[in-house]
């Protein structure tokens, strides 16, 4: 008999208790407060006057939501929130001492790792694509209404916004996996986290073969505007969305596999002894 | 596993558990068998280790485990009939009680239903139902033991691990628990706990591991223990009409070693190095003196003595 439908049930177990656990309770209070600071961001450029000969067309205000996007939201907002969800999947409970409960009923560790990731990579990409969303739509619609309708509606479409809706449920799959693993491999995640985040903010000087080792340049390459990122930069061919995607999948099933085989042979002591 | 009657068997082969250079238990062979097993040893004894040995939460560095047959390699089986209460008093935050324990019964793969149903049986067998609906980080500590107690047995399993259950129960808890306890034992269940208190440990016990430095240093039901220790005789109360005179015979006795006699003249304790035989030996010799028995007792067959004759007063707390 097929161990798929049990499997199956065991992870919508593990995803129902970690999602109540960690986005339901007062501790996820701090993501929810994250992905609303690009909202606020928007609500501020929409409020805030701005001269009349710099304020541009809609077209303008998408190209600056692209840069907020690329060094805000993706770079700063979505690391941070991976960092503390996924890092804690794992790193969490064991500080916790809680890890045991899970250990202890009749499933494999591999089926608990994908329902805890799944928790996390849902919940996130859920929460930053509607927050990446709702500040694409101000910041367009803010100060050109008329206009900034028929760009969101008619051209370039709503394709934009999804695209980067896209971008940030790729970029809450290659973090998340990634910091899983870290969570996983080492007791203190931060240090290996603040390496990693001045990996992502030198891509842009990075040569084209050592760009493709990081998470931002194939969540970039799904934006659908260039960003300048200054005179420095290595300037490298975006790679296509068909290889982007499947890509990140496969590398963060690959992380995802790492963190099963660890956390398989993985013992919990407690107690006095 | 089973054993020669088809028992089901919780099997240790030459189980050792280091950690790193420190030992946690050593060359451990074990065949528990159903009823209530009690480990006994003071802390840093291996108590807790061979528990978390037995659940998988530890990986054995030698020997193999089995519960029923199956490894701790294959969690889907080998966990199916455990369920373990551990001595750490630490929760998943924000979740009430009820939540905790049918919230970890679908991590079995039962669907919500089922692991609710589950949850409040268990929950009502351990008289937490009042309490269910709140979070379990304002629960008191006999409060949060219980529902500890509850997650262990909700999904009904055949091998009961308890580490150290009855701490933080008051007295009335403590006899419901040792209830429930029985009443997993005499359904043909395993109960394995680890407890300091020896005189409830020597009440609910069917059998004992005892415990040291990592080593098992004896085990087997308590009076089969205690006549192995051949260091100290065995002592044996008697209460009589005739206790002076029926303690100068029995002082001929090639078994037994001493004789005390109680200061109201009515009462003996014999010290013998072969009970059996001083039993058979003792019947022929009452009935020759025509001496009237009252009652006849073994004064140190049990886990306080035992372990006072193997362990000495290391840990200990009565």
């Amino acid at each position: 008999m097929s161990a798929w439908p049990l499997w199956r049930r065991q992870i919508a177990g593990v995803f129902a208790l970690e999602f109540s656990r960690r986005f339901l309770g007062r501790r996820a209070f701090a993501i929810y407060a994250v992905a609303a600071l690009p909202v606020a961001l928007a609500v501020l450029y929409a409020v805030l006057p701005i001269p009349e000969d710099v304020r541009g067309g809609p077209a303008q205000a998408a190209a600056e939501f692209a840069n907020l996007f690329n060094a805000f939201i993706v770079r700063t907002l979505v690391f941070l929130a991976c960092v503390l969800v996924f890092s804690n999947l794992v790193r969490g409970d064991i500080a916790e001492q809680v890890l045991h409960y899970y250990f202890l009923a009749p499933a494999r560790r591999e089926v608990i790792v994908i329902g805890k990731f799944l928790a996390g990579w849902i919940s996130t990409s859920v929460v930053f694509s509607l927050s990446t969303a709702v500040t694409y739509v101000l910041i367009v619609l803010a100060r050109h209404s008329a206009e900034g309708r028929a760009y969101l509606l008619d051209r370039p479409g709503l394709g934009h916004p999804a695209m980067y809706v896209l971008a940030v449920c790729l970029a809450c799959l290659g973090y998340g996996a990634l910091f899983l693993l870290i969570g996983v491999l080492f007791r203190n995640p931060i240090v290996p986290a603040v390496a990693l985040w001045g990996w992502e903010w030198l891509n842009f000087l990075l040569p084209a073969a050592l760009k493709k080792l990081s998470v931002i340049h194939f969540v970039q390459s799904l934006a659908p505007l260039p960003i300048d990122e200054g005179p420095l930069a290595v300037v490298a061919e975006p790679t296509s969305a068909w290889i982007a995607v499947p890509g990140v999948l496969v590398v963060s099933a690959g992380l995802l596999w790492l963190a099963a085989r660890r956390m398989r042979d993985a013992e919990l002591s407690y107690g006095p002894e | 596993m089973s054993g020669p009657a088809g028992e089901r068997l919780v099997t240790f082969d030459g189980v050792s558990k280091f950690y790193g250079e420190v030992l946690g238990v050593n060359r451990v062979q074990l065949a528990l068998g159903p009823g209530i097993t009690s480990l006994v040893g003071p802390n840093g004894s291996g108590k807790s280790t061979l528990m978390n040995l037995m659940t998988g939460l530890l990986n054995p560095t030698r020997g193999t485990i089995r519960v029923f047959g199956h490894a701790p390699a294959d969690p889907e089986r080998f966990l199916r009939d455990i369920g373990y209460c551990t001595q750490v008093d630490r929760f998943p935050a924000g979740l009430t009680g009820r939540q905790f324990v049918a919230g970890f019964l679908r991590v079995h793969g039962l669907d919500a239903a089922e692991a609710n149903r589950l949850a409040d049986a268990a929950i009502e067998r351990v008289g937490m139902n009042e309490a269910a609906g709140r979070r379990v980080a304002g629960y008191s500590k006999g409060m949060r033991q219980r529902i500890k107690l509850a997650h262990a047995i909700a999904h009904d399993p055949a091998v009961l691990v308890l580490d150290e259950p009855l701490n933080g129960l008051d007295p009335m808890a403590r006899a419901e628990v040792i209830g429930l306890f029985r009443e997993f034992a005499a359904a043909g269940r395993h109960v394995i706990i680890s407890s300091h208190i020896l005189h409830e440990v020597d009440l609910i016990s069917d059998r004992v591991v005892i415990l040291n430095h990592g080593y098992v240093v004896a085990e087997g039901d308590i009076r089969g223990v205690r006549s192995e220790i051949q260091a100290h005789p065995m002592q044996i109360l008697i209460r009589c009409d005739r206790a002076v005179d029926l303690g100068g015979r029995l002082l001929h006795e090639p078994d037994v070693v001493d004789v005390r006699v109680h200061d109201d003249r009515l009462g003996l304790l014999i010290s013998t190095r072969d009970a059996d035989r001083f039993y058979s030996s003792f019947n022929r010799i009452v009935l020759d003196m025509d001496v009237r028995i009252e009652t006849v007792t073994p004064a140190d067959a049990d886990v306080h003595a035992v372990y006072q004759y193997l362990i000495g007063n290391e840990g200990e707390e009565r």
